[in-house]
């Protein structure tokens, strides 16, 4: 299975370099596919959708040096972006739609919530409205 | 490596001159003829007379195939331009010199709706992996003199564990001692000697001098005490006086006045006065002549901690340094552009010269990464360069005896880290894999220190 468009939501966990890794194997290389690694900074409501708050930016940007530094490592060259959104969710499937991506493809660990496994409120959203495809992938920490 | 540097000023001319040492394939691109002349007149690289900006000339020096494109003209915007075409055409990575501060931030672009995502536009998306300013980075270096016991630039390494000091030789310390009968209290390497402007690379017996300046290498927490040798600590500065509310002035201003320090600026243009005062909340902004020796008395300066002079004027940067030193200021800094002036200032007394230039071809050395090197540094002006080298498993100097590795002569191993220990040689221990190895050498030595890295 090869995919020319794929679109990495990377959050700053472990799962993020594993997941952009299995994305350029999954990679049709030979037709100049592309690997997008996008972190979305959620806004509040009490804050303008437009507002820089230079902190998260600079977190995000963090996140994305080290995610595109990774998979440069790796021999993979990455594109990366960063959006601000009231949420994270929406904004996933947004851009998976404006760049008419194939692949939606997501890290995931392993979190509890209320002593449950839970997949957080993001996976189901795109799950549910993706376009395209989407893989999660969860790595196995012993 | 394939460099190209657009713009042959006094940045652009000085960071060429660095790579051509180092035999680094150079292409210079520039629109004055005359400022070319100079270029091929005294270094050997290749020129282009043209706009760095446009495609054709970019193309013509062979834009696709660099490694490096150093963007150091005096716009700005040519400078955005220039690596923005350039990464374009196919260069790897691409530095630019950038003054207006308000370019090297972050944007949100409008969104489709108002709920919709907006996307945050990074300085990066420019195509600018490296945005330098001059301006930033003097203040930077001033702030941290001033915060440190020594009045001299420092260097870190692996992770700021080890460190490399300029030390200027003061009297009363180890003046007309054999190097080799001195007792360190801890360990640490002495990497070179600068005397007059010539490097001498230490032995046992040279005798030190005063005004000397010592390269020290040694463990980041040692280095404080260790300096005790070369000079007298004096303690940070906690009252600045700053002459010029400029771009450094101001940076420098606001930095110290974010740490506490209380800070005085003393700017002559009366407009230019109101713009910093109105910034600047809480600190004192006097109009006035630096020159004028009552007036700087009456403004306090003997009493300060520090003064720094920032002005555009290097030749009344030097002169008021002068003066404020003979009025007791302990540590006076200036700020001077022309390369040829720091040996000058240091010689009349002024005790440290900062040179937005020198800085920015500092860091620029950061990104001219040899095979293996993950930093770099240039010290003693262009003369000699520190470089921190990761050892490979396939790297020739892995597994072998620091002695026995075969390193250029003029090449002295500062320290090596393992497992985030400092080892400071000499140190009959081997090089393992994953070994950080710190090596002072001069700029033409370089290539061969590098070979053993491989």
């Amino acid at each position: 299975m090869e995919f020319h468009k794929i679109l990495v939501p990377v959050a700053g966990t472990e799962a993020d370099e594993r997941a952009v890794e299995l994305a350029d194997r999954l990679l049709a290389k030979k037709n100049r596919g592309e690997i997008c690694a996008v972190y979305v900074i959620s806004i509040e409501r009490a804050l303008p959708l437009d507002a820089e708050i230079e902190s998260e930016i600079r977190k995000a940007e963090d996140i994305l040096n080290h995610i595109e530094s990774a998979a440069e490592k790796q021999g993979c060259k990455i594109e990366t972006d960063l959006l601000q959104a009231r949420e994270v969710a929406p904004a996933i499937v947004d851009e998976a739609i404006e760049r008419e991506v194939d692949l939606i493809l997501i890290g995931v660990t392993y979190k509890r919530r209320f002593g449950e496994f839970s997949l957080g409120d993001v996976v189901p959203y795109v799950l549910k409205n993706a376009p395209c495809r989407v893989i999660l992938y969860h790595q196995h920490t012993p | 490596m394939y460099i190209i540097i657009a713009g042959a000023g006094v940045v652009g001319f000085y960071i060429a001159s660095l790579l051509a040492e180092e035999k680094q394939e150079v292409v210079v691109v520039e629109q004055s003829e005359e400022a070319l002349d100079n270029v091929r007149r005294q270094l050997d690289v290749k020129t282009i007379l043209g706009n760095a900006a446009t495609p054709k000339v970019l193309r013509e020096a062979e834009a696709h195939r660099a490694n490096l494109v150093i963007a150091v003209t005096n716009s700005d915007e040519t400078n955005m331009l220039t690596c923005f075409i350039a990464k374009e055409l196919g260069a790897s990575t691409a530095a630019a010199r950038v003054r207006n501060p308000e370019y090297s931030g972050y944007f949100v672009t409008a969104g489709k709706s108002p709920s919709a995502p907006r996307k945050v536009i990074r300085p990066k998306s420019l195509g600018i992996d490296v945005f330098i300013n001059p301006e930033v980075e003097a203040a930077k270096e001033i702030m941290s003199i001033l915060s440190s016991f020594y009045s001299t630039p420092v260097e870190s390494f692996a992770n700021d564990l080890v460190q490399i000091r300029e030390f200027k030789v003061e009297k009363g310390t180890i003046v007309s001692k054999p190097l080799g009968d001195i007792a360190f209290p801890k360990p640490c390497v002495i990497a070179a000697i600068i005397r007059a402007g010539e490097i001498i690379m230490p032995s046992a017996g040279e005798l030190i001098k005063q005004d000397d300046h010592i390269y020290l290498v040694a463990s980041r927490e040692f280095m404080d005490e260790l300096g005790e040798r070369f000079a007298q600590p004096q303690r940070p500065a906690k009252s600045v006086v700053i002459l010029g509310g400029g771009r450094v002035g101001f940076l420098v201003a606001e930095g110290l006045q974010g740490h506490g320090v209380l800070v005085k600026v003393i700017e002559e243009n009366i407009s230019r006065c109101q713009e910093v005062a109105s910034k600047l909340e809480g600190a004192a902004v006097v109009q006035g002549d630096g020159t004028d020796r009552d007036f700087l008395i009456e403004q306090g300066v003997p009493s300060a901690d520090a003064f720094v002079a920032t002005t555009e004027s290097d030749e009344l940067n030097i002169l008021c340094g002068l003066l404020a030193k003979n009025l007791g200021v302990s540590r006076s800094l200036i700020l001077v552009n022309k390369l040829g002036y720091i040996p000058l200032a240091e010689a009349v007394g002024v005790d440290v010269a900062a040179s937005p230039s020198l800085l920015t071809a500092r860091k620029i050395a950061h990104f001219v990464l040899h095979g293996g090197a993950i930093s770099a540094a240039l010290l003693g002006g262009k003369q000699l360069q520190a470089v921190e080298f990761v050892t490979s498993p396939t790297a020739h100097i892995a597994q072998q005896k620091i002695v026995e590795a075969g390193l250029p002569k003029e090449a002295i191993v500062g320290a090596i880290t393992h497992n985030d220990r400092v080892i400071i040689p000499p140190d009959d221990s081997m090089v393992q894999p994953g070994d950080h190895v710190i090596i002072v050498s001069p700029l033409s030595a370089t290539p061969s220190v590098e070979k053993l890295f491989k």
